[in-house]
């Protein structure tokens, strides 16, 4: 411990006790290093920094393990943190995962996603564009880029980044990887609702989607939303032909069929979808309904004269009867003479034309059937759009009336 | 006794030792920051944020070893290392003792490990200048060598644990050495390249920081960057008042009390960082992390002022470890906080957060550290971004200007008149007026004469005057000198009519010119009673003339006015430390 009096020597800093004067360090003889010519002492600093360097190897292997160790196991409380949903913990150990391993891109991957997940989009947002500036190319970067702007909603730079993750590279299966982007970009344009580039995107998707009756079904569903029903069909089509015991396909290809207007092909469809799934009520609706328009439209093909007038007039009792009812319901009386709307005007019609309404007319005048369901597309809708959804058999003669509309046109 | 044999020439010997020095020093610097990160995970915990006892015993604890190292074992580890460093080129002749290298190294890698606000980058300087210092002498350097290799060490040191060497050479150059010099500026690059190359090596090519792209939006936002100058600026006087005043206060206090300090110090900071883990230590990572845009603004202001408060207590209570990583943090996140700030009033100019904290990083360089190249060229080479060359600066010259005005005498400056000390200031330097001919000269004599004169023609014309002494002006621009004497004695001869040019046999006048430093006319007037100061390009245009009596008495109202302004810039706290008497 320094005494009163001591002092510092003023060359080497060492300590001089108080009454000496000179410092007992600098001092001090010197050593056999001081003896040695300069040449040897430049061999020996060589030897001293080869010796250095394999001790500082050593102690850096030593360090880095030990700092890969340290950043896998806050890697995995973050991991776990956020399988259980505990995004905000996670974030923090991710953090302290980077202390240990700071260009570590998967640490860095799953610091955004957690950030993401906490809601922290500002920053997920720096933590990705600093990534992106290291691997533009990186499909899994841009993927997550793509998902923050979705989340933001900025439809043009969700779609620039998830084009870059399509084309982007992938570290194992890029074509898995790409077909999974490029799903979850036509998800993300149906839900902003932009139908036109959805449909785009699918269809370059149909082009390259593998063996997979799900993925089959799926991309038919999406095209279902776009309203493409004849690629919807081939999709469906093609899903029931990988996996026929999928009711979710089967349903589906009922669905675009009868979209189409296509009932033959529907009833069959729908009714496997109900045999495997009793309990999907809207495909056993709308099998009723195809089965009906199959039963009641007059105009399919092959059928006899005598078969199509009887569905004709079997047509226009039907929507008689449906209008009068519904009339009934709304309080409207049909029979009074000051009556106006569109429900006098579409009775008024079927009172006028009922005399007419025979086999025997129609057998002399073939064209009245066109007339006559004119009629009875008048009385539906009427109906209709009083009373709303109508009862099945009037649905399938509305369905019969525009798939005729739709055949003129 | 023998002979040493030479082989090695000292120049040549110079530049070999300036890279051996350059690996030495890499390496000690890899193990330096091996060992502060292995401390911090023994003592700390890996964790960001460590438990409460721990937070506040380890550096409590660790604060009382460090005490009893400097007092006992190594009591010139004190400070940053820059001062250090300084002192032993111009006061110890280059010598720093090896013990100084080790005891840095120990104490340093404790108490910066254990969380007091310090950082490794001049400990790193000052052991890569013990290194230099110990090799030079080994190696039987002579005295000016040995003077010059101590900063060769500093920037290979400062080099490596910045893993930025063109900011190392600078720094050195502008706070150590103070000048361009070409006898120790290639050796300075060789070291600092070679120690780089061994952290590279070592600890991998990433730099210091993770630096996120920067994109000036719009020209408008330099405004927000000149802001932040301002406050950079502000806090940088803040920083350096209070610092200078605690260290004041600390050395002043009484002798047992600097055996606690450190602990206590220490418990400050423990305090904080139960709330704010983040001041504690260098804190690289959160200088990352505000980079990137992790922190709300009011966090990364309160940061700012806490890591200011902390650092002041580390730095005065007598714990050795640097001021560089705390001043980054400081800029950083006052950056970081202007950019916040920025973002909610202008969101539509769209900078990054990061690109204040990186640009406030420079500013807190320029203005408290008082190095505004470094401070530039630092954040380049961080960033490797050419495009925030603009707003750095901007942003640096104002904070420098600022920190200029309201605190004439730079940091390190007072650390070391604080310490009875007086170091060349290195800005003084650079500040200080260079006196030119022009400060001195008169205008020119009424009467000069012209070579192709006749002798009797210039008797003529001198006669009225008082003068004694004449310029002569020959066609070729040359000047040669008469005197009335001369003159007369010519006429006395029969020489009257006569050109002067053939007449006279005087030698060459020497001239100057009005922008040539007035040391040069000091040199060439000899015993001439004048000379004439002549424009640069017509040798014959006579500017002014200069005589002795004219030198002397422009240097001493030069000395005069800089004794004025001393004595109203120095604070009296320091007049005082000065001479306590």
């Amino acid at each position: 411990m320094p005494q009163e009096g001591d002092r510092l020597c003023p060359r080497c800093g060492q300590l001089i006790p108080a009454g000496q004067t000179a410092c007992p360090v600098c001092t001090a003889p010197k050593g056999f290093l001081w003896s040695l010519e300069r040449e040897t002492l430049v061999l020996v600093s060589i030897v001293l920094l080869a010796v250095f360097f394999v001790i500082t190897g050593f102690t850096t292997t030593k360090y880095h393990a030990e700092q890969d160790a340290l950043g896998g196991r806050w890697y995995q409380r973050g991991e776990a943190a956020l399988k259980a949903n505990r995004p905000e913990e996670a974030v923090d150990d991710f953090h302290t995962a980077l202390v240990y391993a700071r260009d570590n891109a998967a640490y860095q991957m799953v610091l955004a996603e957690a950030l993401v997940r906490a809601n922290r989009l500002a920053e997920a947002e720096v933590q990705l564009r600093t990534l992106w500036e290291r691997q533009p190319g990186s499909g899994r970067v841009n993927l997550e880029l793509a998902r923050l702007f979705a989340k933001s909603h900025n439809v043009s730079e969700a779609i620039r980044y998830y084009h870059t993750a399509v084309f982007g590279a992938w570290e194992s299966d890029p074509e898995s990887h790409r077909r999974q982007v490029r799903i979850e970009l036509c998800r993300f344009l149906l839900k902003e609702n932009e139908r036109n580039a959805a449909e785009s995107e699918l269809i370059a998707l149909q082009a390259e989607l593998p063996a997979d009756a799900d993925l089959h079904a799926e991309v038919g569903n999406m095209f279902m939303q776009v309203q493409d029903y004849r690629r919807a069909l081939e999709e469906f089509q093609q899903a029931v032909k990988l996996n026929s015991k999928q009711p979710g396909a089967w349903a589906g290809a009922g669905n675009a069929a009868y979209q189409l207007a296509n009932y033959t092909q529907a009833r069959r469809y729908l009714q496997n979808a109900v045999d495997l799934d009793p309990k999907n009520l809207e495909a056993a609706q709308k099998l009723e309904i195809s089965k009906l328009v199959l039963e009641l439209d007059p105009f399919q093909r092959r059928l006899s004269q005598e078969e199509r007038n009887r569905r004709t007039i079997a047509a226009f009792s039907q929507a008689l009867s449906h209008l009068k009812q519904c009339a009934q319901s709304r309080g409207v009386n049909l029979q009074a003479q000051q009556t106006t709307g569109p429900f006098a005007k579409a009775y008024s019609a079927a009172k006028k034309m009922q005399p007419k309404v025979s086999r025997l007319n129609l057998r002399r005048n073939p064209d009245l059937v066109n007339g006559l369901m004119d009629l009875v597309m008048q009385m539906e809708e009427t109906a209709q759009q009083a009373c709303g959804t109508p009862p099945a058999p009037d649905q399938a003669l509305l369905m019969i009336s525009h798939t005729r509309g739709n055949t003129e046109r | 006794m023998r002979a040493p044999r030479i082989f090695l020439h000292e120049e040549g010997l110079f530049l070999l030792l300036a890279v051996i020095i350059g690996l030495f020093s890499g390496l000690a610097v890899v193990c330096f920051q091996i060992s502060i990160d292995w401390t911090r995970i023994k003592l700390l915990g890996s964790s960001l944020a460590p438990g409460t006892l721990r937070i506040l015993l380890v550096p409590t604890i660790a604060g009382l070893g460090v005490a009893a190292l400097v007092i006992f074992v190594f009591p010139r580890v004190r400070g940053s290392g820059v001062n250090q460093t300084k002192a032993a080129v111009y006061i110890y002749d280059g010598y720093i003792p090896f013990s100084t290298v080790i005891g840095k190294f120990l104490t340093c890698a404790l108490a910066i490990g254990t969380g007091q606000s310090l950082g490794p980058e001049d400990p790193s300087l000052q052991i890569g200048a013990g290194i230099a210092s110990a090799l030079g002498r080994r190696l039987h350097l002579s005295r000016d060598k040995v003077r010059l290799i101590a900063p060769v060490g500093a920037a290979a040191g400062l080099a490596a644990a910045f893993n930025a060497p063109i900011s190392a050479v600078l720094f050195v150059i502008e706070e150590v050495i103070g000048k361009w010099s070409s006898a120790v500026l290639g050796a300075i690059v060789l070291a600092a390249v070679s120690s780089v190359m061994v952290l590279r090596l070592f600890l991998g090519e990433e730099p210091l920081f993770s630096v996120p792209p920067f994109h000036l939006v719009h020209p408008i936002e330099l405004l927000s960057y000149a802001i932040l100058g301002v406050v950079g600026g502000f806090a940088s006087l803040a920083f350096i008042k209070l610092v200078s005043y605690l260290r004041l206060r600390s050395k002043a206090m009484p002798k047992w009390t600097h055996y606690v300090q450190p602990a206590a110090a220490g418990l400050l900071i423990g305090v904080m960082g139960i709330w704010l883990p983040q001041v504690m230590g260098a804190g690289y990572d959160i200088i990352d992390q505000a980079l990137h845009d992790q922190f709300t603004w009011k966090l990364l202001a309160l940061l700012a002022i806490f890591k200011i408060l902390a650092t002041s207590f580390s730095f005065s209570s007598g714990t050795p470890g640097g001021m560089f990583a705390p001043t980054l943090f400081i800029g950083a996140m006052i950056g970081g906080a202007v950019g916040g700030i920025e973002h909610i009033f202008f969101p539509h100019l769209g900078g990054t957060v990061g690109g204040f904290a990186l640009v406030g990083m420079g500013v807190l360089f320029a203005g408290f550290l008082r190095v505004p190249m470094t401070s530039v060229f630092m954040v380049l080479e961080l960033s490797g971004n050419y495009s925030i060359i603009l707003p750095v600066m901007i942003s640096n010259t104002i904070a420098y200007l600022i920190s200029l005005k309201y605190q004439p005498v730079p940091l390190f400056d007072m650390f070391s008149r604080q310490d009875g000390t007086d170091l060349p200031s290195m800005e003084e330097q650079r500040e200080r007026t260079t006196l030119t001919v022009e400060d001195a000269m008169r205008p020119p004599a009424e009467i000069v004469l012209r070579a192709e004169d006749t002798v009797a023609d210039a008797s003529r014309r001198v006669t009225a005057s008082a003068l004694e002494f004449f310029l002569v002006s020959h066609r070729n621009g040359d000047w040669t000198s008469v005197t009335k004497e001369n003159l007369r004695r010519l006429a006395k001869e029969g020489k009257g009519a006569s050109p002067l040019v053939r007449a006279l046999s005087s030698p060459l006048l020497p001239w100057l010119h009005p922008d040539q430093p007035l040391d040069a006319a000091l040199r060439q007037i000899g015993d001439w009673p004048l000379l004439p100061v002549i424009h640069r390009a017509d040798f014959n245009n006579l500017q002014g003339v200069i005589s002795l009596a004219d030198i002397l008495a422009a240097y001493g109202a030069a000395t005069d006015e800089a004794d004025r302004n001393k004595l109203s810039t120095e604070p009296s706290a320091q007049r005082a430390a000065l001479n306590p008497e």
